[in-house]
C-alpha cells in the first residue's frame, strides 16, 4: 500500500519583498516575479519505505516535505497521504517563551496533532526522554538552547506518528544528542514505519534509507537504491573539480619540549600527490600523513581520528587497525578517495590508544584544520577514510 | 467527523487560548488584574467627560456607559488582535500544519474569557444594586451571538491581513467611526429617525442595545436590532469561512 502519492505535482512561488497593500491593489494590477519550486512531480512511496532526498539548496527539497506534510498546497497536482505524519522539520515550533516546559508540550502536543489525553498518557516518556529534570516547571526562556531542543525533540518523536519527515534537525544539538536523534530514527525504521529524511549528510542517508531521491531544479533526477543514487549524486560534482589547499596550517609539529615518554605523536601532515601544486586534481587522494614515536615499552596500539565541522560539531570518527609499534618510530596514513566536503573547513582529533581503547596515549583535540575550497558549492559530505599502514 | 477529531480540535483552541492569554497577562507585573485596569479607567473617564462636562441625561449614566462599553470592548480588542493573529504566529504557520482557523478564533477566546470575568463582577454588581433579574439570563444568547459575529469578521479579515500589509490600519480607522456609530456613549433613542433605517443595519447596535437593556431593565426595542445582527451574522459566517479556508492553503507562502 501506498503511504504518499503524488502526482503531477508543482509549486510556484511569488517573490516580493513586501506584503502588498489591499488599497493599492484594488486599482493597480499587480506585477508578480514567480518561480517554480517544484515542476510535475510524480512520488509513490510504500509504506515502510524509508526514503532519503537528496539535491543541491534550492532543488525543491523542503518544498517537497512541506508538502506532504501539509504545510503548503501545489499549485497544481495531487497530495494523497495515508496515515498520520509526523514532521522534524522544525523542533519547538510553536514554544513559547513565557510558558512553562509542561505548558508547553501540551501545547507543542496539540499542535502536533494529540488530543490532551493522548498527551497525559506521553508525558512522563516525553519529559523523561528530554532529561531536563527541574526545569520543567520554570519557562522555556530559563532554559538553554539545547534544553529546548531536546524538548522539541522529544514531543516530536513521541508522537507516534505513522510517517515521520525530517528536514536537517540533525544538524542541530550536540553530538550526544544526534546519536540519540540516529538511535531514535533506526528505532523508526524497526518498526518498519515511513520516513522521508532530507539531508546533506550522504552518509547518514546511505545508511538510514532503502531509497533515494535525487532532485534537482524542481524535478526528479533520479530515484532508486540510495547507495547508487548517492554515488551518481556525488560524481556529478567530480566534473572538472579543482580544489585548492591553500592553507598553511595543514601540518602541525609537535613540540619537540614534551617529555618523551609514552606513546606520542610526532609529526601530521597533509600529503598532495604532486608536492609542489597547490591544486588537488579530480582523481587525487587526500592523504594525511600521521608521524609516530614511541617511547615505551607499549607493542602495539590504535590510531584514532575524529573530524568536526568549523562549528566544533562532530561530524565522523574511525580508528585504525591494530598497529604495530615496535620500530620505536613510524607513520600511519589517512586517505580519502574523495574530498570530504567542497567548501568549508574541518577539524581534526587524532588519538593513539591503548588496544581496548582505555588508556590514551596521546591526544591532539582539534588541532589539526584542513580548509577546502571548490568552485561549486555544495554542502554533502562523503566520508570514506582509510587507514593505510606501512 | 469522529470523536477523536472533535476531542483533537478542542483540546488544541484550549491550548492556544491559554497560550494567548498566559502570554499576555503572565509576564506583566499585576497579571490578570490588567483585565479589569484597563476597561474600568475607560469606564471611569468616559462616564466623567460625558456626565460632568457634556450632561447626557440619562438614568444611571455609569452603568450604562459601562454595559454599552463591555461588549464594544470585546468586539474591538478581539477584532484588532484576531486580525494579526496569524502574522503574529508566523512561526506556527510556516512549521506545522494544523487547522488555521483555530489561531483567530482562539484570540478571540482569550478576549472572550476576560470579557466574561469582568461580565461576572458588573453582573454581581446590578444584583446587588438592582436586585435579581431573570432579564440577565438573555446574556448568554447574546454573548454567544456577539463572538460568532466577531470571528465571522475575524476570519475574513485575517485571511486578507496575511497578505495585504495595511488591513490593520483600514480595520483601525474603520473602528473609530463603528465606536461611535454604535449606541454606547448615548441611547438610541437619541438617533434621528430619518438616519434609523440606516443606523440600524450597524450588526453592533442590536449587541449594546441589548445589553444595556438587559443590566439596566429598560424597555427598549432590542428585538428588531438583534434580529438584524443576527441575520447578517449568519450571512457573515459562511462567508468568513469560505474565504479563509480557500486562503489559508497559500497562508505558509505568504508569511
Amino acid at each position: 500500500m501506498d503511504a504518499i502519492i503524488l502526482q503531477n505535482v508543482s509549486k510556484k512561488y511569488s517573490l516580493s519583498q513586501y506584503r502588498p497593500i489591499l488599497l493599492k491593489s484594488l486599482f493597480v494590477p499587480q506585477e508578480k516575479e514567480e518561480v517554480w519550486a517544484l515542476k510535475n512531480v510524480n512520488l509513490n512511496i510504500k509504506k515502510g519505505e524509508t526514503v532519503g532526498i537528496i539535491g543541491e539548496n534550492g532543488s525543491g527539497k523542503s518544498t517537497l516535505l512541506k508538502i506532504i506534510a501539509g504545510i503548503t498546497t501545489p499549485t497544481k497536482g495531487s497530495v494523497k497521504v495515508n496515515g498520520r505524519v509526523g514532521s522534524l522539520i522544525e523542533l519547538g515550533a510553536g514554544f513559547h517563551q513565557d510558558l512553562t516546559g509542561r505548558e508547553n508540550i501540551y501545547l507543542n502536543g496539540t499542535l502536533l496533532g494529540l488530543t490532551k489525553k493522548e498527551i497525559d498518557k506521553k508525558y512522563k516518556d516525553i519529559v523523561d526522554f528530554a532529561d531536563i529534570g527541574e526545569f520543567i516547571n520554570q519557562p522555556i526562556r530559563t532554559y538553554s538552547s539545547g534544553m529546548t531542543i531536546r524538548l522539541g525533540f522529544s514531543v516530536a518523536v513521541h508522537l507516534d506518528p505513522d510517517i515521520l519527515l525530517i528536514d536537517e534537525v540533525l544538524a542541530v544539538g550536540d553530538e550526544e544528542f544526534q546519536r540519540k536523534c540516529i538511535y531514535k530514527i533506526s528505532e523508526f525504521q524497526k518498526l518498519k514505519k515511513t520516513f522521508i529524511l532530507v539531508s546533506h549528510n550522504i552518509t547518514l542517508i546511505e545508511n538510514l534509507c532503502k531509497t533515494a531521491i535525487w532532485l534537482e531544479k524542481g524535478k526528479i533526477l533520479k530515484r532508486g537504491d540510495s547507495v547508487k543514487v548517492t554515488k551518481r549524486y556525488l560524481n556529478s560534482f567530480r566534473v572538472e573539480k579543482k580544489i585548492l589547499y591553500k592553507n598553511p596550517e595543514n601540518k602541525i609539529i609537535i613540540n619537540s619540549k614534551q617529555p618523551k615518554t609514552g606513546v606520542k605523536f610526532k609529526e601530521i601532515r597533509y600529503i598532495a600527490d604532486n608536492a609542489n601544486s597547490t591544486f588537488l586534481s579530480p582523481n587525487n587522494h587526500l592523504k594525511i600523513m600521521i608521524e609516530y614515536e614511541n617511547y615505551s615499552q607499549i607493542k602495539s596500539a590504535l590510531f584514532g581520528v575524529a573530524v568536526y565541522d568549523e562549528l566544533g560539531l562532530h561530524l565522523y570518527g574511525v580508528s585504525s587497525p591494530k598497529v604495530d609499534l615496535s620500530d620505536g618510530v613510524g607513520c600511519v596514513y589517512l586517505v580519502m578517495d574523495k574530498n570530504p566536503i567542497s567548501n568549508g573547513k574541518l577539524l581534526f582529533t587524532f588519538g593513539i590508544s591503548s588496544l581496548d581503547g582505555h588508556i590514551q596515549y596521546d591526544w591532539l583535540e582539534k588541532e589539526y584544520t584542513l580548509s577546502f575550497k571548490d568552485k561549486i558549492n555544495n554542502n554533502f559530505l562523503n566520508f570514506n577514510f582509510k587507514w593505510v599502514l606501512k | 467527523m469522529t470523536k477523536r477529531k472533535f476531542a483533537y480540535l478542542k483540546d488544541l483552541t484550549i491550548s492556544l487560548t491559554i497560550k494567548e492569554l498566559k502570554s499576555k497577562y503572565t509576564s506583566a507585573t499585576l497579571g490578570f488584574l490588567w483585565i479589569l485596569i484597563n476597561p474600568l479607567l475607560q469606564m471611569i473617564i468616559l462616564t466623567l467627560v460625558f456626565s460632568i462636562f457634556l450632561k447626557i441625561e440619562v438614568e444611571n449614566y455609569p452603568l450604562f456607559v459601562f454595559s454599552g462599553l463591555l461588549p464594544w470592548m470585546f468586539f474591538s480588542l478581539s477584532l484588532q488582535s484576531g486580525i494579526s493573529s496569524l502574522i503574529a504566529n508566523r512561526d506556527l504557520i510556516k512549521k506545522v500544519n494544523f487547522p488555521r482557523e483555530l489561531l483567530p478564533m482562539s484570540s478571540v477566546f482569550a478576549h472572550l474569557f476576560t470579557f466574561c470575568l469582568v461580565l461576572v463582577l458588573l453582573t454581581a454588581f446590578v444584583v446587588v444594586t438592582l436586585g435579581p433579574s431573570f432579564l440577565l439570563l438573555f446574556l448568554i444568547p447574546v454573548i454567544v451571538l456577539e463572538t460568532i459575529l466577531i470571528i465571522s469578521i475575524v476570519l475574513l479579515l485575517s485571511s486578507l491581513d496575511i497578505y495585504y500589509r495595511d488591513v490593520s490600519f483600514v480595520l483601525q480607522a474603520m473602528l473609530t467611526v463603528w465606536f461611535y456609530a454604535t449606541p454606547i456613549l448615548y441611547p438610541i433613542e437619541f438617533v434621528p429617525e430619518k438616519y434609523f433605517a440606516f443606523y440600524i443595519l450597524n450588526p453592533m447596535v442590536g449587541i449594546t442595545t441589548s445589553f444595556q437593556s438587559i443590566f439596566l431593565h429598560t424597555n427598549v426595542a432590542t428585538f428588531t436590532p438583534i434580529l438584524i445582527s443576527a441575520v447578517e451574522t449568519a450571512i457573515l459566517l459562511p462567508i468568513g469561512f469560505f474565504v479563509f479556508k480557500k486562503r489559508s492553503k497559500y497562508f505558509a507562502d505568504w508569511v
